[in-house]
C-alpha cells in the first residue's frame, strides 16, 4: 500500500484531534521507531498495523479508549485495512 | 451541557464587574446592583463554574480505563477542584448571608487543601502524555524547563511577596496573601509544562481543551497576586477587576473540563 495514501489517511483521521503538526510529527516519529522510512514507496500489512497501532495506543491517552478506537477505524476504512491478525 | 449559555452568564457578570471597577460612581451602582447584590451574584456564578467543572472532571476521571496514564491525572483534578468549589461554597454562603466577603474565612482552608491536588494533578498529566509516545519533548527538556520556570517564578515571588509579609495587617491575613500567590506560582511550573506539551497539539481539540483550563490557571494565578498586592496596600478600587478575573477563571477552567468530556464521549 502507498505510503503517501496512508499517511494522508492518518493525518486527516488525527488531525481534528490533536492539529495537522503534531499528526504529521507523530506518524513521522512513530516511522522512525518502527524503522519504516519517511520516502516514497509502500508499507507492508505489518507494518501498517504496527504504525496504526503505537497511534492508537498515544490517542488513548488523550481521549480514552473507545475515541481512540474510532479513530483507527476511520484510519483502517480510509486505507481498506482490516484489523490486526 | 450547552457552552454558549455559560459563556454568556460568566461574561455578563464578568463585564458588569469590569464596568463597576471602571465607573465605580454610576448610578446603576448605588441604586440596583450595589456591591451587596455584586457580591452575591459573583459569589453564585463562581460557586456554579466550580461545581460544573468537578463534576465534569470527576466523570472524566471515571470514564478512563484504571491503567489509563491519564485517569490518575484526572481524579487528582476532580478532587482539587471539589476542594476548592468547597472552600467557594463556604464563603459564598458568607456573602448570600451577609452581602460581604470574609478574609480570611474557613473556606480559606479548604482552597488551602485544593492547592497541593491541583499543582499535583498538573504534573501528573505532565507525566501521564510524555508516556504517550507523541513527540512532546524528552523527561530531560521538560525538567530543565521546569527548573528555569521555578527559578523564574521564585525569584518574582520574592519580589512580590517580601513587601505582602511586612504590610500591617492580621498575621492569618499576611500569612494567606502570601501563600496564595506562592502556591500560584508554585502551579504555574508544570502549567507551563503542560502548555509546552499540549502546545504541539494546537489546531486541534486538545489543544483547545488544555487552552482553556491553562488560560483559567493563569487568571487565577493573576488574580491571587493582584490580590496580594493590592489589599496589602489597603486599595480596594481593583476588587470588582478581581472578582471578574476569578469568574473567567473558573469559566475557563469550566470550559476546558466540558471540552476534555467532550473529547472522552
Amino acid at each position: 500500500m502507498e505510503k503517501a495514501t496512508i499517511f494522508e489517511a492518518i493525518h486527516r483521521a488525527l488531525a481534528p484531534y490533536v492539529g495537522a503538526t503534531m499528526a504529521a510529527a507523530s506518524t513521522r516519529v512513530h516511522c522512525e521507531k518502527l524503522g519504516i522510512s519517511a520516502d516514497g514507496g509502500t508499507l507492508t500489512d505489518d507494518q501498517l498495523q504496527a504504525l496504526i497501532g503505537k497511534l492508537g495506543a498515544g490517542l488513548v491517552v488523550f481521549i480514552g479508549r473507545e475515541k481512540a478506537a474510532g479513530v483507527v477505524e476511520e484510519i483502517r476504512r480510509s486505507v481498506g485495512a482490516g484489523g490486526p491478525r | 451541557l450547552k457552552r454558549l449559555p455559560l459563556v454568556a452568564w460568566g461574561g455578563v457578570v464578568a463585564a458588569v464587574y469590569v464596568v463597576r471597577t471602571l465607573s465605580p460612581g454610576s448610578e446603576v451602582f448605588r441604586g440596583l446592583l450595589t456591591d451587596g447584590v455584586l457580591i452575591r451574584i459573583g459569589g453564585v456564578t463562581k460557586l456554579a463554574f466550580l461545581v460544573i467543572a468537578w463534576l465534569f472532571a470527576h466523570r472524566n476521571a471515571a470514564s478512563l480505563d484504571r491503567e489509563n496514564p491519564a485517569a490518575r491525572p484526572w481524579r487528582l483534578l476532580s478532587w482539587g477542584i471539589l476542594a476548592f468549589a468547597l472552600g467557594q461554597g463556604v464563603l459564598t454562603t458568607y456573602q448570600l448571608a451577609t452581602g460581604a466577603s470574609p478574609y480570611p474565612s474557613p473556606g480559606d482552608a479548604l482552597f488551602m487543601v485544593s492547592y497541593p491536588l491541583l499543582i499535583a494533578a498538573t504534573a501528573a498529566f505532565v507525566g501521564a502524555y510524555r508516556q504517550a509516545g507523541y513527540p512532546v519533548g524528552s523527561a530531560r527538556e521538560h525538567a530543565a524547563l521546569g527548573l528555569l520556570v521555578g527559578v523564574a517564578a521564585a525569584a518574582f515571588g520574592y519580589w512580590l511577596l517580601r513587601p505582602v509579609l511586612a504590610e500591617p495587617a492580621p498575621l492569618l491575613a499576611r500569612v494567606l496573601n502570601v501563600a496564595y500567590p506562592a502556591l500560584d506560582l508554585a502551579w504555574l511550573v508544570p502549567a507551563v509544562l503542560l502548555l509546552r506539551i499540549t502546545f504541539g497539539f494546537r489546531g486541534g481539540r486538545i489543544f483547545r481543551a488544555w487552552g482553556l483550563v491553562l488560560a483559567g490557571i493563569v487568571a487565577q494565578c493573576a488574580g491571587d497576586i493582584l490580590y496580594a498586592h493590592y489589599s496589602g496596600l489597603g486599595d480596594t478600587l481593583l476588587d470588582p477587576l478581581l472578582h471578574a478575573t476569578y469568574i473567567l477563571s473558573y469559566l475557563f477552567i469550566a470550559l476546558g473540563v466540558l471540552e476534555h468530556h467532550s473529547l472522552l464521549h
